[in-house]
């Protein structure tokens, strides 16, 4: 009998390896960074001599969205750390990854913890995750909070905070991020998958303030929403829409000093990024040349869109 | 004169070759089984084995005249014995010559060929009866003496040389030989792997009883020198001293060639210069012939090609070599023979490891339904074993394999579309087994295994997940099925029931099963 217990030991002792299938249900309940992305149709590369003007507020649409998802990307880029090691604890419905050291950022410790819970047909509907992040010898601090709705991330919904303001404690933030939690809300259960990122307290990654969103379709067409500052001190806020191959529409106001606000303003623009419509009733766009209203173009050459 | 001695005498005064249009019929029944009150023989199918090919490759019967059976019912062996009776009556003009040889069990007067009897003297009626010019019954069963009192037949101790002499015509009439009187057990051997008389009847037939060294052994010839070796082997034995009994009622000249070596090509030739016993064996460590020859006389063997271990004693210790028969004779001299010592004894199964590998494929499946999604899905395994047979003693066998194999499934997860998965898997073991012989060719073997496995797999078109792996060591249990089908070849069904604990999840006893065909070659035979 006692053989039979070393035995069984020993095999218990030599058991090793990471094969688990409850690993694999956590990490697809984490977001992937390109599952949060803006995709902006890049429409084509050479833009020839356009006939009214380069669509440059259409333009402006693409380091907006590049913007952002290198944003997206310096923060879950800490996710791609658990994916690298097994976890450290399991327990039945919580997994813990580290404390380990961050490559990336030396002396920077990072600890990554996932809960989930089960409906009554021990189905995961949620799942909450804390990436954080230590200098020794000071504690832990938040720098991601994720809660997501659903079995895997790719279909399912959720909210990601990233905390900043941490990040820029701990010395691990980029000059561009903002100095404050700024929040992911992304829903990716349906047709258009809907990700927006709330910048509402302040600037960051080069961008001004605003509620940014995004919304991609299945079949390559799109509608985001974004500002951007002008020279002469306006700011635009703008929605635009995608064709997949990157022509579009959009509609903007401007906000001016002063208090001044133009709008609604409609320009259409060609897969080169050239306006070939505009509808200016303010003769805010500058081929207006201040003839109010002002129309250029044709309005047939605007593509179809929702 | 010696019975023996008188048969040799006649032999070499009246040995006539086997006439060219002479034609020859064999019937070769072997069966282990005897029925009720009887415990199974085990060699007597190997027995029947190889007298049958004996006769066929030199003794004269073309295949399509020989016919064997094994497990065979009273009524087959009615049957068979009738149907050659039909061809001897169609081979009429011919010279014929039929052969009967029965290995099995005998008792109360009757063949015992299962649960069914066939009276002995109902078979000597039926050779009396058969219309072949000379009739040859061989019988080696307990008891199977009995078959001299039949009525009508005078046993007879010798044949009668004045006879042969005399006679000016070709040899008719009726011979039957038993491997035991009446009142004798018939002794199989361990050590040779067959019956003590069928054992010496064959190395007789095979070249070792040619006394006159005329290339034919007659069966005079065979037959003292089966008797000789059978009482004198038997003579130290528990169940004591084992007398075969022959009645002899042919007339005519001559006697009856049996075999004829010179057709047969290659053999092993053992030199006038050498004396002693030898004895030949086969892949299986089982013999197939013994040389027991005097300085001056060279024996030849008209042995099947293939591979043979050929030993003698050599006072305190042993000659063993390795030869291999094919076109030309292999002469078999001391010299060319190593010294071992008698615990080398390869009949004691301790001529040192026999090694051989298996190459085999398969598959491998887990009993919990559950672990086969995705942890362990059915798998496709091809691998190798080397096994080092009577190694660790007599018929055991210790072997040590790798595998490797792997598979696609699809990992299926509450909630979350099926994920892809590749796997491969990478197995070795070392196992200790023990090989039980059903009968000269079907070997079964039980044993114990300990193994490691390691498992890894991936994803495809899952880039976010890593891939993973497992190791661990499985015990278990292995058997297999090997069907020897040549010397060196034999064709295995193996099985396997391992035990796998795996604990990354969460703690669980696991258990699968390995099923795999395979080919295995043996070395060094």
């Amino acid at each position: 009998m006692r053989s039979a217990c070393s035995a069984l030991l020993l095999l218990c002792a030599v058991a090793c390896g990471n094969l688990s299938n409850e690993d694999v249900a956590f990490i697809e309940a984490i977001p992937q960074k390109d599952e949060l992305h803006v995709v902006v149709p890049q429409g084509d590369t050479a833009q020839p001599a356009c006939a009214i003007a380069s669509a440059d507020i259409a333009i402006s649409a693409r380091t907006t969205g590049n913007a952002i998802n290198s944003g997206v990307d310096g923060i879950l880029g800490l996710v791609d750390a658990i994916r690298a090691v097994p976890p450290t604890t399991r327990d039945t419905d919580s997994r813990t990854w580290g404390p380990f050291h961050d490559d990336k950022h030396p002396g920077v410790d990072v600890q990554v913890t996932m809960m989930r819970e089960l409906d009554a047909k021990l189905v995961p509907w949620r799942w909450i995750y804390v990436i954080a992040a230590r200098r020794k010898p000071a504690d832990f601090l938040p720098i991601v909070e994720g809660e997501f709705f659903g079995a895997q991330a790719r279909d399912g919904s959720g909210r990601v905070t990233l905390h900043f303001e941490n990040s820029r404690t701990l010395q691990i933030n980029q000059p561009t991020d903002p100095n404050f939690p700024a929040r992911i809300y992304y829903d990716l259960t349906g047709n258009p998958r809907t990700v927006s990122l709330d910048l509402t307290s302040g600037q960051g990654f080069g961008l001004v303030g605003f509620d940014y969103g995004y919304a991609g379709y299945a079949d390559g067409h799109g509608r985001f929403d974004y500002a951007i500052p002008q020279s002469n001190g306006c700011l635009l806020e703008v929605s635009a829409w995608f064709t997949p191959q990157g022509a579009g529409k959009l509609t903007y106001r401007a906000l001016c000093p002063l208090n001044l606000i133009y709008g609604d303003i409609t320009q259409c623009f060609d897969v080169s990024a050239c306006i070939t419509y505009v509808n200016d009733p303010f003769a805010f766009t500058a081929q207006c040349n201040g003839l109010k209203p002002c129309l250029l173009g044709n309005p047939a050459s605007c593509p179809a869109l929702p | 004169m010696n019975p023996s001695r008188a048969l040799c005498v006649a032999a070499l005064l009246a040995a006539l070759p086997a006439a060219a249009a002479e034609r020859r019929f064999a019937l070769v029944v072997g069966d282990t089984r005897g029925g009720a009150g009887t415990r199974p023989l085990k060699y007597a199918e190997r027995d029947a084995r190889r007298i049958f090919g004996i006769l066929t490759r030199i003794g004269g019967v073309r295949e399509e005249d020989a016919r064997l059976l094994t497990s065979a019912s009273a009524d087959d062996v009615r049957a068979a014995l009738g149907e050659l009776t039909e061809r001897l009556a169609q081979a009429k003009g011919q010279e014929t010559v039929l052969f009967v040889y029965y290995s099995g069990h005998a008792k109360d007067g009757d063949l015992r060929l299962g649960d069914s009897r066939m009276p002995l003297s109902e078979l000597r009626d039926a050779l009396k009866d058969a219309p072949a010019d000379v009739r040859i019954g061989l019988l080696d069963s307990c008891q199977s003496g009995v078959i001299m009192r039949s009525k009508g037949v005078r046993p007879a101790p010798a044949f009668d040389v004045q006879q042969v002499q005399a006679a000016s015509t070709r040899p008719r009439g009726l011979v039957l030989i038993a491997s035991s009187s009446a009142d004798e057990e018939s002794q199989e051997s361990d050590e040779i792997g067959a019956s003590f008389f069928t054992h010496y009847l064959a190395s007789g037939l095979l070249g070792d009883a040619d006394a006159s060294g005329d290339g034919k052994v007659t069966l005079a010839e065979a037959y003292a020198y089966a008797y000789a070796r059978t009482v004198g082997e038997t003579a130290d034995t528990r169940a004591g001293a084992q007398h075969p009994v022959y009645l002899y009622d042919l007339g005519g000249a001559g006697d009856v060639v049996l075999t004829e070596l010179a057709p047969a090509r290659g053999g092993l030739v053992f030199p006038a210069a050498d004396e002693g016993v030898y004895v030949v064996l086969d892949g299986s460590r089982k013999a197939v012939a013994e040389v027991a020859k005097a300085r001056g006389d060279q024996r030849r063997l008209a042995l099947a090609p293939g591979s043979y271990l050929v030993k003698k004693r050599d006072g305190d210790s042993l000659l063993l070599g390795d030869f291999s028969v094919s076109e030309e004779p292999v002469e078999v001299a001391d010299a060319r023979l190593t010294r071992r010592p008698l615990s080398d004894d390869p009949q004691k199964g301790a001529s040192g490891p026999r090694w051989s590998l298996l190459g085999a494929g398969g598959g491998q499946f887990f009993f919990d339904a559950a672990a086969r999604n995705g942890l362990f899905p059915p798998a496709a395994l091809a691998g190798v074993e080397l096994a080092s047979r009577d190694d660790l003693g007599h018929d055991l066998t210790w072997g040590m394999d790798f595998s490797l194999g792997g598979g696609s499934s699809n990992l299926q997860l509450p909630g979350v579309a099926p994920i892809p998965e590749r796997f491969g898997e990478l197995g070795g073991g070392v196992s200790l087994w023990r090989d039980f012989g059903l009968s000269d060719s079907v070997t079964v073997s039980l044993g114990a295994r300990i193994a490691f496995i390691y498992l890894a797999r991936n994803f495809p078109g899952h880039p976010e997940l890593p891939s993973q792996n497992f190791f661990t060591l499985t015990p278990g249990l292995t058997t297999a099925l090997s069907w020897h089908f040549t010397n060196r070849l034999s064709a295995v069904v193996r099985g396997r029931v391992n035990y796998l604990f795996y604990n990354v999840d969460q703690s669980q006893n696991l258990g699968y099963a390995e099923l795999a065909l395979g080919v295995d070659y043996a070395f060094g035979l």
